[in-house]
């Protein structure tokens, strides 16, 4: 299987440094070992304890709580999409399941290739960039740029799929029938399987 | 309410018929960190939102999720096509076929029918966005256990969209 720069195994995934920030060592809540700079060997003027392990700094205790107080806080980073992102074209977005090169980190490496054009794959790919930017603008309203491409492709996804449906049939229910026979059960489903389409 | 789209999200055509597969990858449909599990979290947690953009967001996803169910029900079922006797004498697929046939049912490949022990709705927001941080890690980690044991590439190609996904919705929860 090819190797991802980014995820070469799951074991050496799991040897990442974690996304805390604090200085080390911080040892779990028995072990009472913090490194603390600024404030070694200080004792407190409530109720607190200084606490010393041979070869370790020490650290106030609180009184009230097993954690010394001057714990380092943890500091989660979660990336969070700056407007102006980068984008893909439709039809790769969609071949790659995302609108976002920066979003992009393909499992083990695995790239799917650029799928083959049809009138169905590029209406996937229209209305998975309306998904893609849709979910974007529910965090990023007052992105204009991206408010603007999302109509712009919204009106190109209700234009290929009219245009679909008036070929092959209909693909929402509100646009059966329009042929004078009820063509909303006709086949091909969603699930079955066919050679070409 | 609901409109269907007679369509997929991602076009799925598997040409070759294989129980095995399905037999893992019907996990995915309602096992305990599946689709369905996923698009009732995030239907469910949302009645409890208070932040507009981020009921916006998890209708959006639920929705999605709808979508991943219905794509990974038919890679189940397209593995199963035309299956034949030694499939269900020889493969991990007898079992299931015993109870389900080629009927597609939301279980994990273990055995244990989807139950919604296996997700949270908590009615507190950080609670809830937690948990979907928690669930997407764990689908993720069972991406990679799955693209590990499967090698049909059709199903391979879908798993690494799937996957992209999850890791899409990462930074907006």
């Amino acid at each position: 299987m090819e190797q991802n720069h980014l995820w070469p195994n799951q074991n050496q995934r799991h040897t990442q440094p974690p996304l805390v920030s604090g200085s080390e060592p911080r040892r779990n809540r028995t072990g009472v070992v913090f490194s603390c700079s600024g404030r070694q060997g200080q004792t407190t003027p409530r109720s607190g304890m200084t606490v010393q392990r041979a070869g370790t700094e020490s650290c106030r205790i609180d009184a009230t709580g097993i954690l010394p107080d001057c714990a380092p806080l943890a500091n989660p980073y979660v990336p969070f999409q700056r407007t102006n992102s980068q984008r893909y074209p439709t039809q790769r977005a969609l071949s790659r399941g995302t609108l976002y090169p920066g979003l992009d980190l393909p499992l083990y490496g695995m790239v799917n290739s650029d799928m083959k054009k049809t009138p169905m794959t590029q209406l996937m790919a229209l209305e998975f960039a309306v998904i893609e930017l849709g979910m974007y603008l529910d965090t990023h309203p007052d992105d204009r740029e991206a408010a603007a491409l999302f109509r712009d492709y919204a009106q190109q996804a209700a234009e290929a799929r009219a245009a679909y449906e008036a070929k092959h049939g209909p693909l929402r229910l509100g646009s059966a029938g329009a042929g004078g026979s009820w063509d909303w059960i006709c086949d091909p489903w969603p699930w079955d399987f066919c050679q070409e389409g | 309410m609901f409109v269907y789209e007679k369509k997929l999200e991602y076009p799925i055509r598997i040409r070759n018929t294989n129980p095995k597969l399905a037999a893992m990858i019907i996990s995915q449909y309602g096992g305990s960190d599946g689709e369905l599990g996923a698009s009732l979290s995030y239907l469910s947690q949302r009645f409890s939102m208070p932040y507009p953009e981020l009921k916006g967001l998890l209708t959006d996803i639920g929705t999605e999720e709808l979508g991943h169910l219905e794509m990974v029900g038919t890679i189940v079922h397209q593995l199963t096509r035309c299956i034949n006797e030694a499939d269900l004498h020889t493969g991990p697929f007898g079992p299931y076929f015993v109870d389900h046939a080629a009927g597609v049912y939301p279980t994990a490949a273990s055995g244990w029918p989807y139950n919604a022990a296996s997700m949270a709705v908590k009615g507190d927001p950080m609670a809830d966005l937690c948990e979907d941080l928690a669930a997407d890690a764990a689908i993720i980690s069972g991406q990679h256990k799955k693209a590990r044991l499967n090698s049909v590439e059709l199903s391979r190609a879908f798993l690494q969209s799937v996957c992209q996904r999850r890791i899409d919705i990462l930074p907006w929860l």
